[in-house]
């Protein structure tokens, strides 16, 4: 005959409300003390019981080749920092143009440059804008190189983890 | 994953992966062979194996999977005979009479669930899974598990019932 605790077990199961180690009390319980006294109760948690207590047939082995091939993981996609560098290098170059276009609307659109300037200005000009593009190669090549070294830190740590 | 991390994390869990591949298959034979099907692809897959979070609920997805593709298989050939006399000479000891009653038994009991209660019955009841466990092991929420648990034991009440004074 079940105990008053366990038939609080059984009420609270069947509400819903049981732990899985309560559960386990529960089936445990029913698998070494049925008496016939409450055939429904008893048949349902001895089956789940005597469930758990189920092993496989311990002649058949598990099996595993050593030369089963290992499947690859598919590589993460790695990123590329050159092709950032490109972007970057058109994105300024774009943004050069533009502000001149919008420092000096009137004078490109409506003028020419031989009625406004000599050639010494010309020439300046050109003088001048030669030299901030150089500046701007030699920074985006120092750049490039740091660009680089991220290539080669990213090409190492991808080694590492394989 | 070495062989030693995949003795010591994965191989332990195979009584565990038998009884739910049988709680699926309803049959000794190809419970065995799920299990073994399994293994070599947990084998040939062990190096995502240390990617993965939970590797149990990972294995344990595994097995549902190739014990249902096992049973449409099932459906689809009709049985031979060879296997017949392999299935009667398996079923031979009193271990094996024993667990084909209970089989029947647990049988009975799920024919009536729905899919999604069968399955939840079958990771809390027969394999001990709390609820938080069996939300991850089938990707639902808290109240979906819940919800289904408690319908399915109110099904199974009535129906133990049914089976205990009409024999159905």
């Amino acid at each position: 005959m079940a105990s008053e605790e366990i038939k609080k077990l059984v009420d609270k199961y069947w509400e819903g409300k049981t732990t899985p180690d309560e559960e386990t009390v529960l089936k445990t319980w029913y698998a070494e003390h049925a008496d016939g006294s409450d055939p429904e109760t008893e048949r349902y948690f001895s089956m789940l019981g005597n469930f758990a207590n189920i092993k496989s047939d311990p002649n058949i082995s598990l099996e595993l080749p050593e030369k089963t091939p290992v499947r690859r993981i598919k590589e993460p996609r790695k990123f590329n920092y050159t092709y950032l560098s490109r972007i970057a290098a058109v994105l300024i170059v774009a943004m050069g143009l533009a502000l001149i276009w919008k420092v000096q609307p009137n004078t490109i659109s409506t003028e020419t440059t031989e009625e406004v300037y000599t050639q010494e200005e010309i020439q300046q000009s050109y003088e001048e804008a030669k030299s901030a593009l150089l500046l701007i190669a030699s920074k985006l090549n120092k750049g490039k190189e740091a660009v680089e070294q991220l290539d080669k830190f990213s090409e190492t740590k991808q080694r590492i983890r394989e | 994953m070495t062989r030693e991390q995949f003795n010591k994390d994965i191989l332990p869990l195979r009584e565990k992966l038998y009884r739910y591949a049988l709680s699926i298959t309803l049959d000794t034979t190809q419970a065995e062979d799920v299990l073994q099907d399994v293994f070599i692809k947990l084998w040939t897959k062990r190096n995502q194996l240390d990617q993965v979070k939970n590797q149990e609920a990972w294995c344990i997805r595994m097995v549902r999977n190739q014990s249902l593709d096992r049973i449409r298989q099932r459906k689809r050939q009709p049985l031979e005979l060879e296997k017949v006399q392999y299935a009667t000479s398996h079923f031979a000891t009193n271990d094996s009479l024993e667990h084909e009653d209970l089989l029947r038994q647990i049988r009975l009991v799920l024919e009536k669930l729905p899919e999604q209660q069968r399955e939840i019955f079958r990771l809390r009841e027969l394999m001990g899974y709390s609820n938080a466990e069996i939300e991850e092991i089938l990707q639902l929420n808290h109240n979906q598990v819940k919800v289904s648990l408690f319908r399915a034991r109110q099904i199974i009440r009535k129906k133990m019932n049914k089976i205990i004074n009409y024999g159905v």
